[in-house]
C-alpha cells in the first residue's frame, strides 16, 4: 500500500487535466466525458483536481463527485499498469471463477481490487464481461483470456511480469 | 393577465369525484384541490416533480388501468385515478416496508419525531409486520458543519435536499455520492458542510436525515406554539412560524406558499433567533450616575428623560433632535416621529436610512410618486431582464436574490450584472460588467448614453416626450472615454448589457447599496430612473426600476417620514399640503424648514447647537463607519435618550436607557421593500421590565405633559393610516406593477426632472489615486449580517463573525498575505489590525470588509461626509463605504486559527 500513498502524495501535473477540462466547457453535459478523459491520461481520476474541474467547467463541485463516485469505472487512486479483471459472475462462477481469482490474489499477493507495491497489476473481480460462452473469462486491460484455468491466468501474469522486468533491464 | 393564452379544461374524476382542472395540471395537484392526500417524500410544490420516491404511486383505471406516479403525471381528460383501492394500499405498503428495513427506527432521540413524513406514512398505511428482512445502515452521523447535522442512516434518499439546493437556491452544496445502499447526501469530497446555511434542505426533508444543530434535542414538535411573524433581518419581510416551547424560542419554521419568499428562508431568518434571549439584553431602565449608567425604575428614567428634553426645548425646539431605527416597527416610528415633531416641536427628525436607501427612496418618491420597490418579487420572477447595478441581492436582500434567481431559471439566463465585485449572483447571470469600486456613476451614464447613443429608444416613449428625451440627450455629449476610463469597462460591453436590456420586454432594474449609498447616490438613482424612463421600463407592466433597502423597516420609516426631507405617507417636506395635513392631523405647528440630516445633527451636537437627542432602535456609533466622531457628538449632548434591546456602543453614550421589547415580544408591523404591510406578534416571553417602544413614547409624551395615548399598537396604526394610507392594508405590495401612473410621470417630466437635470450626469470627482493608500477599502453587506443585531446572535456569530478582510486572492499571494493572516489596514484616518481571507469575488485593488462588523477600528478608517450640497437646492449627505487604504501582513505576531 505504500507505494499508492506515495504516488497520490507526488504533485500531479494538472497541464493536461486543465487542457481536457477546458475543450469541454460549455458543452452539454461534460461531467462525464472529461472524468473519463482524464482517467484515460492519469490512468484515474485524481479528487484534488476536481474543485479546479469545477471552476473550469461552471458545473457544480457535489454534481461531479456525484458522478465520479456513482460509477464504478471511475477510480480515485493510482492503478497497476496491468488491470486484471477476473469476471464472477454467473456463467464464470459455475465455470470456478473462485478458483481463478484466489489464485491471483496468492499469486499477485493482493486482495480483491487492490495494486500490487511496485504499481505493476491490480487485481478487479467484476460482475460480468458479456461473454458467458467465453466462461471462465478474465481480461488482462484491454486483452480477452477465454476459457482460463487458474494455471493459465498465472502463467500470463509470469510471461508479463518477465516481459517487463527484459524491458527494464534493456533501459 | 390579458395576453395568458387560455388553457384548456380537462375533467378527471378521483375517488369518484369529478372535477375540472387545466391541462397539464398533476394528479397529486388535483388531488390536493380535492383535499385528498397522497403521500410524498420528493415532491415539493415549488419545484419540478423529481419523481425519485416512488410513494405517491397511484391507480389510474381510465383510459387505462396502470399504476402512475402521482407526482409527475399529467392528467388526461376524463382520466379516473383511485388513490386508495387494494393495489394503491398495497404498493404503498411494499414501498414503505422496503424503507423500513433499513431505517433505524431512532424515533425517540429523532427531532423529527412527530413531524416525520415517514412517521406519520407508516401509522397510516403501513404493516404491522414488515415481510422484507432489516438491514440497517450504519454511518456516523455528521456533526462536522456549524449549523446543520447530517443523519445519513434516516436518510430516505429522496433527493428533496438536493434539488432545493440546485434548483431554488442555486448553490449546489450538497449531492449524493456513491450508488445503491451507500448512497449518502452530503457535501462532496466527503468534506464537512460550509454553505450558506440557509437550511433550506432541513425543510423539505421528509424525515430527520438533515436537523438543525442549533435546535438539536430542545423541543418535541407536539410542545411547541407556533406564531406566525415577519422576520426583523431585512427588507423582504419574510413570514415564518416562531416557535416556542414555555416561552422560550425553540427554532424557526418557513410557512409554504406565504408571505413574500413564498416559503423560502435566509440564514438569518432561520437561524437568526438567538438575540432576543440573550443574557446582555436589557431588563431595566438604566440612568446615567456620575461615569456610570445605573438600573433604575421607568418612573425615574421617564422623569429623567423628560427633564433633560424639556431643557433643551426651553432653548429652541430646534435644539432637540430624534433619530429612529429600520428595526422598529411602524408603528414605533409613528409614535417616535410624532414625539419628536409635535410634542418636542423639532424639524431635527432622521432615521437610518440616511446610511441606508434615502437616495433611493426620495428619488423614487419624487420621480415616480412610489414609496419603496416599483415591482413586486413576483415582478422578479416573471421577468424577461433584470438589471443589478451595485446589488449584491443574494447577500444583501437574501430572498429578493431567490425571485431574481427564479428569472434566470425561466427564461435564457435574463439577469444582467453590473458590480465591482464578482458576486455569486454575477456567476449565474447573462451578462457581467465588472467595473471599479465607487464609479457607480459612471457605469450608469455610460448604459444610459448607450441607450441614447445606439438608437435604443422605446418608440413610445420618444414620440410622446421628445422635450425630456432630449435632455438627457444634451447631458451625454461627452465621450465614452470619459467612461471607460474611471469604470475599466470598454464600450462595446456597455453597449452590449444596454442593448439586452432594452429589447426585453419586461425588464427591471434593481439598484443596490452601491448605488444609493454613494456620493452621488442621487444622481446615480435618477440616471437609473432615466434609463428605465427612455427604455420603456417605467411605463410597460411588470417592468421597472427599483431601489432596494436593506433594514427589515427601512421603507417603514420612508412611510412615516423619519427623515428631515420627508413626511407621513412618504411625501415631500417641502410639499405644504401635506405640512397642512400633518400639522391638522396632529393639531399642531410644524416649522416651516425641514431639520437636518442626521450628519448635519452630529455636527450640531459637537457644536452645542443641539443639546438633546433621543434615539431607537438604531446604533449610529457601533455599526457605522467613524463612528468614533459620532460617539463624540454624542457625547458633547446635555441630555442623551436612548432606546434598544441591548447596551449598544451608542446606549453607552446616553444619559437615560429604555430597555424596550423585540420583534418577537410585542404585536405591530413592518413594511417590506415592496411596500408590504406584515404583521408581528408577541410570541414569547420579554425580559425583565422591557417595555414595547409604543408604551415607551406613549408613557414619555405623558412625562411632557402632552399626553399620546393608545390601547394598543393597531390603534397607532390606525391614526397612522390616516396620514400614510399605505399602511391600512395588509400584506399586499405596494408599488407600481402595473406601471408609473402618466400624470405622475408627466410631473416628474416637467417639475424635478428638469430641475435636478443640471447636475446630473456630471462625474464626481475620482477618489485620490495618487496617494500611497492604493486599495480601495470598501463597507459592504454580508449574507450573515444584518444591522446590530445579529451580531448579538451567537447562533449567526459561529457561522460568520464578520470579522474578516477579504482580499483578492492573486493580490493576497503577491503581498504574501495567507489565509487566516493578521494584516495591518491604514488609511488616512488610522490602521487597525484584522485577519485577511482571499476570496474570488474581491477585484484587484480592492479590500472588502463586513460594514456590520463589531470592529470599531476598521470601520474608523473611512470618513463620513458631512452636508454635502451636491445636489443643488436638495441638502444631502451620506456616509461614505468606500476609502482609500493600504494593506500589509502584520508585523504584530504570525498567523492566527
Amino acid at each position: 500500500m505504500s507505494a499508492k500513498t506515495e504516488s497520490q502524495n507526488k504533485v500531479l501535473d494538472f497541464t493536461r487535466a486543465i487542457e481536457i477540462a477546458e475543450s469541454e466547457f460549455g458543452s452539454k453535459g461534460p461531467v462525464i466525458r472529461v472524468l473519463q478523459a482524464i482517467q484515460a491520461e492519469y490512468g484515474f481520476i485524481p479528487p484534488e483536481f476536481l474543485p479546479e474541474m469545477a471552476d473550469i467547467l461552471e458545473v457544480p463541485l457535489a454534481r461531479i463527485f456525484g458522478a465520479l463516485t456513482f460509477y464504478s469505472q471511475f477510480y480515485t487512486s493510482p492503478r497497476g499498469k496491468y488491470v486484471v479483471k477476473v469476471c464472477v459472475g454467473t456463467a464464470c462462477h459455475v465455470q470456478g471463477s473462485k478458483d481463478i481469482l484466489e489464485r491471483m490474489k496468492t499469486e499477485l499477493q493482493v486482495g480483491a481490487g487492490e495494486t500490487t507495491e511496485d504499481m505493476m497489476f491490480t487485481l478487479e473481480p467484476v460482475a460480468c464481461i458479456g461473454s458467458c460462452g467465453l466462461a471462465p473469462l478474465c481480461l488482462i486491460n484491454t486483452e480477452t483470456a477465454a476459457s482460463v484455468t487458474p494455471a493459465k491466468m498465472a502463467e500470463k501474469v509470469h510471461a508479463i511480469r518477465e516481459r517487463e522486468a527484459t524491458t527494464v533491464a534493456e533501459e | 393577465m390579458s395576453t395568458a393564452t387560455k388553457v384548456a379544461t380537462i375533467t378527471v374524476t378521483i375517488n369518484g369525484q369529478t372535477t375540472q382542472v387545466p391541462k397539464g395540471t398533476r394528479i397529486i395537484q388535483a388531488a390536493q384541490q380535492l383535499g385528498i392526500e397522497i403521500p410524498t417524500f420528493c415532491y415539493h410544490p415549488r419545484m419540478r416533480p423529481n419523481a425519485a420516491c416512488r410513494i405517491c404511486t397511484v391507480e389510474v383505471v381510465k383510459p387505462m388501468n396502470k399504476m402512475f406516479m402521482a407526482c409527475s403525471t399529467e392528467l388526461m381528460d376524463g382520466m379516473e385515478v383511485l388513490t386508495d383501492s387494494e393495489r394503491t394500499l398495497k404498493d404503498r405498503q411494499t414501498n414503505l416496508d422496503l424503507l423500513l428495513t433499513q431505517h433505524p427506527l431512532d424515533c425517540p432521540v429523532c427531532d423529527k419525531g412527530g413531524e416525520c413524513k415517514l412517521q406519520d406514512y407508516s401509522v397510516k398505511y403501513g404493516s404491522l409486520e414488515n415481510p422484507f428482512a432489516t438491514q440497517r445502515k450504519d454511518f456516523p452521523e455528521d456533526i462536522r458543519s456549524v449549523a446543520l447535522d447530517f443523519n445519513s442512516n434516516r436518510c430516505v434518499l429522496c433527493g428533496a435536499c438536493i434539488q432545493i439546493c440546485g434548483d431554488i437556491q442555486m448553490v449546489d452544496a450538497i449531492g449524493f455520492s456513491k450508488r445503491g445502499f451507500i448512497t449518502v447526501v452530503g457535501a462532496p469530497m466527503g468534506e464537512a458542510l460550509d454553505c450558506e446555511f440557509c437550511g433550506q434542505c432541513m425543510d423539505v426533508c421528509p424525515v430527520g436525515a438533515i436537523t438543525s444543530r442549533f435546535a438539536k434535542y430542545k423541543y418535541r414538535p407536539w410542545q411547541e406554539t407556533t406564531t406566525l411573524t415577519t422576520c426583523t433581518y431585512c427588507g423582504c419581510g419574510c413570514q415564518y412560524d416562531l416557535r416556542t416551547v414555555d416561552g422560550e424560542i425553540s427554532r424557526v419554521t418557513p410557512v409554504e406558499g406565504v408571505g413574500p419568499g413564498q416559503g423560502s428562508l435566509c440564514v438569518r431568518g432561520h437561524f437568526g433567533y438567538h438575540f432576543m434571549d440573550d443574557p446582555r439584553r436589557l431588563t431595566r431602565p438604566l440612568v446615567r450616575r456620575g461615569d456610570k449608567l445605573v438600573e433604575t425604575t421607568w418612573d425615574e428614567a421617564l422623569t429623567e428623560a423628560a427633564r433633560g428634553l424639556a431643557r433643551a426645548k426651553a432653548g429652541g425646539a430646534n435644539r432637540v433632535a430624534g433619530i429612529a431605527g429600520g428595526r422598529m416597527t411602524n408603528e414605533e416610528i409613528y409614535l417616535f416621529s410624532r414625539l419628536v415633531r409635535d410634542v418636542l416641536g423639532s424639524p431635527h427628525l432622521d432615521s437610518s436610512l440616511r446610511y441606508g436607501a434615502i437616495n433611493g427612496v426620495t428619488v423614487m418618491q419624487q420621480a415616480l410618486g412610489v414609496t419603496g420597490m416599483m415591482n413586486s418579487f413576483d415582478d422578479l420572477r416573471r421577468a424577461d431582464s433584470i438589471l443589478l447595478v451595485g446589488c449584491d441581492i443574494t447577500q444583501e436582500a437574501p430572498i429578493c436574490g431567490l425571485a431574481v434567481k427564479e428569472a434566470i431559471k425561466k427564461g435564457e439566463k435574463p439577469v444582467l450584472v453590473a458590480d465591482s465585485m464578482k458576486t455569486e449572483i454575477m456567476k449565474l447571470g447573462a451578462a457581467r460588467l465588472v467595473y471599479a469600486p465607487g464609479t457607480e456613476v459612471a457605469l450608469i451614464k455610460g448604459l444610459v448614453k448607450a441607450v441614447v447613443d445606439e438608437g435604443l429608444i422605446d418608440a413610445d416613449v420618444a414620440a410622446k416626450y421628445p422635450r425630456a428625451v432630449e435632455a438627457i440627450r444634451a447631458e451625454l455629449s461627452g465621450t465614452y472615454k470619459e467612461i471607460e476610463t474611471p469604470t475599466g469597462l470598454s464600450k462595446a460591453d456597455i453597449v452590449a448589457v444596454a442593448r439586452q436590456f432594452a429589447s426585453a420586454r419586461r425588464a427591471v432594474i434593481l439598484a443596490g447599496p452601491r448605488v444609493t449609498g454613494g456620493l452621488k447616490g442621487k444622481s446615480a438613482m435618477a440616471m437609473l430612473v432615466d434609463l428605465a424612463f427612455l427604455t420603456g421600463a417605467l411605463t410597460t407592466p411588470g417592468a421597472g426600476v427599483n431601489a432596494i433597502t436593506m433594514e427589515n423597516n427601512e421603507l417603514g420609516l420612508a412611510l412615516l417620514g423619519a427623515a428631515p426631507e420627508l413626511l407621513p405617507g412618504g411625501r415631500g417636506w417641502s410639499d405644504a399640503t401635506a405640512r397642512a395635513q400633518v400639522a391638522e392631523a396632529w393639531n399642531c405647528t410644524l416649522p416651516e424648514h425641514a431639520g437636518d440630516t442626521m450628519m448635519d445633527m452630529f455636527e450640531a451636537m459637537r457644536e452645542g447647537q443641539i443639546n438633546a437627542a433621543l434615539i431607537s432602535g438604531t446604533d449610529p456609533v457601533g455599526r457605522t463607519p467613524a463612528g468614533a466622531k459620532v460617539a463624540e457628538s454624542l457625547r458633547a449632548l446635555d441630555c442623551l435618550v436612548v432606546a434598544d434591546l441591548f447596551l449598544t456602543e451608542t446606549a453607552k453614550c446616553a444619559d437615560v436607557v429604555f430597555p424596550v421589547r423585540s420583534y418577537a415580544e410585542m404585536d405591530g408591523t413592518f413594511t417590506n421593500m415592496e411596500g408590504r404591510v406584515q404583521e408581528i406578534h408577541s410570541a414569547m416571553k420579554a425580559p425583565g421590565k422591557s417595555r414595547p417602544g409604543v408604551e415607551v413614547w406613549s408613557n414619555l409624551a405623558r412625562a411632557l405633559d402632552h399626553p399620546l395615548e393608545y390601547a394598543s399598537a393597531a390603534e397607532v396604526r390606525a391614526e397612522a393610516a390616516r396620514l400614510a394610507p399605505q399602511l391600512a392594508t395588509l400584506g399586499v405590495p405596494n408599488g407600481a406593477s402595473a406601471g408609473v401612473s402618466v400624470p405622475t410621470l408627466e410631473a416628474w417630466l416637467q417639475g424635478g426632472y428638469l430641475q435636478t437635470m443640471n447636475h446630473r450626469y456630471d462625474l464626481p470627482a475620482k477618489l485620490n489615486e495618487a496617494s500611497e493608500h492604493n486599495f480601495r477599502l470598501y463597507l459592504g453587506e454580508l449574507l450573515y449580517h444584518s444591522g446590530s443585531m445579529s451580531t448579538y446572535n451567537w447562533g449567526l456569530m459561529k457561522i460568520n463573525a464578520a470579522n474578516e478582510l477579504l482580499i483578492n486572492p492573486r493580490e493576497g499571494r503577491k503581498l504574501g498575505i495567507r489565509d487566516g493572516d493578521r494584516v495591518t489596514v491604514t488609511s488616512q484616518l488610522g490602521s487597525a489590525v484584522v485577519v485577511a481571507r482571499a476570496d474570488s469575488q474581491v477585484m484587484p485593488g480592492t479590500l472588502f470588509f463586513p460594514r456590520h462588523s463589531v470592529n470599531a477600528e476598521m470601520r474608523n478608517l473611512v470618513q463620513v461626509v458631512v452636508g454635502s450640497q451636491e445636489e443643488g437646492a436638495v441638502p444631502l449627505s451620506c456616509l461614505e463605504r468606500v476609502t482609500l487604504a493600504r494593506v500589509a501582513a502584520s508585523a504584530e505576531a504570525g498567523a492566527s486559527a
